[in-house]
């Protein structure tokens, strides 16, 4: 074949007219494939359908079981969260308790005295014994 | 399996889509259909029935199990493209001295010789059978790369530039290899009738 030449398919389809019939008619005299044959790619095209079912419900339950996991583990973490701001909240609660009495609040030293139960009543609101008692108005009563 | 009775009404990507959804029977219809062609040129390139049977399975088992990946092209040019492929891996695995782009016209070795005496021939069709017999013959003293394409266009009824896109070559290529392969095709049967 010479690599310049330029072919015409109307001029190959006409060439192959005295051709064609009779090369298709050898082999339209051959066997075709086996019903082995046709068989086996029947079962493998029904096994592979099976596969494919089987993989999307795998693919469906799997799924469903990370987006379980997934809820769980988000309610675990809230709740955790949840609890430590809780506990937070209290830690610092006790800490401005603490800060506002100069002494720590202990049983032994709230309710045996009224003096002194006064004085720590006076000291939570901010107030102090000698300034409140001798303001100008000091008529009012604890 | 049950015969098989052809559906014409569906084309090819559509009976592939029906396979996908889990219709086996769709994908019977489509074997069916391409049963003779894809059949006939695995015996014209290989010579052999039982390795055309092979190549056979081989490619409809790579179209089922790629059946979910076919998308927006022609069914046939695909199916096509994987039964190349595949005749080009069975050559490099029987370790033939092959490939179908690079084989020059010396090196490729007649095939259909040994297929045509396992034809039956009828006694009342004697001449028929007889020119049948020749012309497979010539085509089987075809170098590879014109037998495929004379192949594919005779009995795959592939237009040429599809069968260009299959064998990705130029047009004008793929019809140099017709006019080849039909010239000499005509010397073998002159030669044959004189």
């Amino acid at each position: 074949m010479n690599k310049e030449e330029t072919f015409n398919e109307e001029a190959e389809l006409r060439a192959l007219e005295g051709i064609a019939p009779w090369v298709s008619e050898g082999f339209a005299r051959m066997e075709g494939p086996s019903v082995r044959v046709l068989n086996a790619i029947h079962a493998e095209a029904a096994a592979q359908v099976t596969r494919r079912r089987l993989k999307l419900r795998f693919t469906f339950y799997l799924r469903v079981s990370v987006a379980a996991a997934g809820v769980l583990l988000l309610s675990g973490i809230s709740l955790q969260s949840w609890r430590s701001r809780k506990h937070e909240q209290q830690h610092q609660l006790v800490q401005l308790l603490q800060m506002t009495t100069k002494s720590p609040l202990s049983e032994d030293s709230i309710g045996t005295d009224p003096a002194e139960l006064a004085n720590l009543l006076l000291s939570v609101q901010g107030l102090d014994r000698e300034s409140y008692f001798n303001a100008p108005d000091g008529t009012e009563a604890l | 399996m049950k015969p098989v009775i052809p559906d014409t009404t569906k084309s090819d990507a559509g009976l592939l889509q029906d396979y996908v959804q889990g219709d086996v029977a769709s994908l019977d219809q489509l074997v069916e259909r391409y049963r003779k062609t894809l059949f006939s040129w695995f015996l014209g390139m290989t010579g052999s029935h039982s390795d055309a049977e092979d190549l056979f399975q081989d490619l409809w088992i790579r179209v089922i199990k790629s059946a979910d990946r076919f998308k927006d092209v022609s069914f046939r040019a695909w199916m096509w493209q994987i039964a190349r492929n595949l005749l080009i891996d069975f050559r490099r695995k029987r370790k033939m001295d092959f490939s179908l782009d690079e084989v020059s016209d010396e090196d490729d070795q007649p095939f259909l010789e040994t297929l045509v005496a396992k034809g039956p021939t009828p006694q009342q069709d004697v001449e028929r059978t007889d020119m049948a017999v020749k012309a497979m013959q010539a085509v089987g003293k075809l170098p590879a790369t014109q037998r495929e394409v004379f192949l594919m266009r005779v009995q795959g009824d592939l237009p040429f530039h599809e069968i260009a896109k299959i064998l990705n070559v130029p047009l004008n290529t793929a019809l140099g290899r017709m006019h080849d392969a039909t010239t000499r095709l005509k010397q073998l049967l002159t030669k044959e009738m004189m």
